[in-house]
């Protein structure tokens, strides 16, 4: 019988259908099971703590009110996220000025922008979460990244303890994470640079967890219906952007192209050739377009809060490279590509 | 000509420049790579003068050494520019070497950066010690969206986000590290984190990059850790993306 729950175990790890066995490895971690994976086989190692947040984070009902600090700004949201049979929902809005927001539905992302009159709707193509990337591909970024307890806090007046995920050199930002000793839920999350400087701070104020979520909390505050609706959820054929011809020549270590396609950045605009670039943590988008003489083209470097912008011009070609990384990063990349 | 550039930056910081010259100047900082981190490293060390630099340059004690030689190594030297590509990769045999070019590199970057008369040598040690290491790098490669601009846009809008820059640069840190009472220390009793970050100081972000922007914490960003910070990305950076804007706008119609 042991043989056979184990067995059971061994299998829940190795699905590759990673979605579908969330429940139960919720109820095991939430339980405190002893796991039979190799990376959690300690019960208090950090890697486990970030997969009970994980499983947390979209297995449970619960809404609360955070602020976000970047750029010299503090902003304050209202996030609400549910989960039953229908799937994952989660919704969030700014608390002031424009009802700004954004809804996550399962894998369609709409954001409501009432100040530029437009709403925005996209799929999540690259479903990569955090949990599956921890558990599937270590391996792939365990050299680049180093994870370790830093002790306990407080945070929206619940104990939490504190997991950092700490960069190994300086092409990547590392996260350290405040996290329910209760519920597993995230607290407040950090993103630091490779010497421990915080660049992007998430915090809660208060949250509760909940069985249920009322429908009505679920609206959107603005219909959008007079608004200009951009629908970026076409879908290209994956066969039309093989053998484009672009390549990066130089990718820091632990990089690596995850995702190829053509897609719309903007409702009027042409195709652009789109490329996800991740290590397993942080991502990197690189956008390829045809320069147009009456557009303008962007080069060197700019960022907004954590996110790095790097704009290069390249045989007629604009190249944008957008990364939750360091700037050295997105050059890196936006520098070596080529047209083959 | 090198020289008379930095005194002319020098003058400029003490606001003692003319108006031809500070015209002439200007240009010059929106060409010159050089000028530019030089620039930078001035306000970091009146700032440091001032004790307006955040405290989290001041802890890196640990890492001085390293730091020194890494902030040597990348910057230029400035009254006697020399080769310096074979002190670039240490090792043990050069480590005599290389100990004599620390000094000498040293001694010249001081006697350098004294040329601006608000500046005092003793601090020039100080923060060029401390400075984060990643700052210091980043700066003498590239500086951060200061050599950002537009292909064929005028010059004045050039202008309009060069002096919106340095107008930020000088008032680091944003919000203020809090070193007293309210730190996270008295509640955890394990991390001695200020209770806000240090944020970065504020930069000009144009606002038509605010579409690849969008699409990347759209798409790309749920690859990441998770996904209320890319949510939190969208609906903040429109509203700061349109103040900015506003921003820059007025500066140009001061202009």
């Amino acid at each position: 019988m042991k043989l056979l729950v184990l067995l059971v175990q061994l299998l829940v790890f190795v699905s590759p259908v990673w979605a579908k066995q969330d429940s139960g490895q919720l109820q095991n971690l939430v339980q405190g099971k002893k796991q039979d994976h190799p990376l959690t086989t300690t019960p208090n190692s950090a890697l486990n703590y970030l997969n009970k947040m994980s499983v947390a984070l979209r297995m449970l009902n619960y809404h609360g009110t955070l602020i976000y600090v970047n750029d010299g700004n503090v902003e304050s949201l209202k996030l609400i996220h549910k989960h039953d049979n229908d799937g994952e929902f989660q919704r969030l809005v700014h608390l002031s000025g424009a009802e700004r927001e954004v809804i996550r539905d399962n894998d369609t992302v709409t954001c409501y922008l009432p100040d530029s009159q437009s709403v925005h709707v996209g799929s999540r193509r690259f479903n990569n979460h955090l949990l599956a990337k921890i558990t599937a591909n270590f391996s792939g970024f365990g050299s680049q990244y180093e994870f370790s307890i830093e002790g306990s806090g407080r945070v929206a007046g619940r104990e939490a303890r504190i997991v950092a995920i700490q960069p190994k050199d300086d092409y990547r930002y590392g996260y350290r994470f405040w996290i329910d000793k209760n519920s597993s839920l995230l607290l407040k999350s950090d993103l630091m640079d490779v010497n421990g400087n915080v660049l992007e701070q998430l915090m809660f104020v208060q949250l509760e967890v909940v069985d249920n979520i009322p429908s009505d909390m679920l609206k959107p505050a603005v219909s959008g219906e007079s608004y200009t609706w951009h629908d970026g959820k076409e879908k290209f054929d994956q066969e039309q952007v093989t053998g484009i011809g672009w390549q990066i020549q130089q990718l820091p270590f632990g990089f690596n192209i995850t995702g190829w396609r053509k897609q719309r950045i903007s409702n009027n605009s042409e195709p652009v050739d789109y490329m996800v670039i991740s290590d397993g943590l942080a991502s990197i988008s690189v956008y390829i377009e045809q320069f147009k003489t009456e557009s303008q083209g962007f080069i060197g470097a700019t960022r907004k809060g954590a996110v790095n912008i790097f704009g290069s011009v390249l045989k007629g070609y604009q190249i944008t490279v957008v990364g939750d990384v360091p700037q050295q990063t997105v050059q890196m990349i936006a520098e070596s590509i080529t047209y083959q | 000509m090198t020289i008379e550039k930095y005194e002319q930056l020098s003058s400029f910081m003490d606001g003692e420049l003319d108006k031809a010259g500070t015209k002439q100047l200007l240009e010059h900082l929106c060409n010159d790579q050089d000028l530019k981190q030089r620039w930078e490293r001035y306000h970091v060390i009146s700032d440091s003068m001032r004790n307006r630099l955040p405290d989290s340059m001041y802890k890196k004690s640990a890492r001085f050494s390293d730091t020194v030689m890494s902030t040597i190594e990348s910057e230029p030297t400035i009254l006697a520019p020399t080769s310096s590509k074979k002190f670039t990769q240490p090792n043990a045999q050069n480590a005599f070497a290389q100990g004599s070019f620390v000094q000498s590199a040293l001694f010249k970057r001081i006697s350098g950066v004294a040329i601006a008369a608000s500046v005092a040598t003793i601090a020039v040690i100080g923060v060029q010690s401390q400075y984060p290491t990643e700052n210091t790098s980043q700066i003498a490669k590239m500086p951060v969206n200061s050599d950002f601009m537009r292909l064929v846009e005028e010059k004045t809008t050039v202008m309009a986000i060069a002096s919106d820059t340095q107008e930020n640069r000088s008032t680091v840190p944003v919000i203020k590290p809090n070193t007293t009472g309210y730190s996270n220390a008295s509640a955890s009793g394990a991390l001695n984190l200020p209770l806000f970050p240090v944020i970065n100081p504020v930069v000009t972000f144009d606002p038509k990059l605010q579409k690849y922007l969008l699409d990347h914490n759209r798409n790309a960003s749920s690859v990441g850790v998770h996904e209320i910070i890319s949510s939190a990305r969208i609906v903040t950076s429109s509203q700061q993306a349109s103040e900015r804007n506003r921003n820059i706008r007025n500066i140009q119609v001061q202009q």
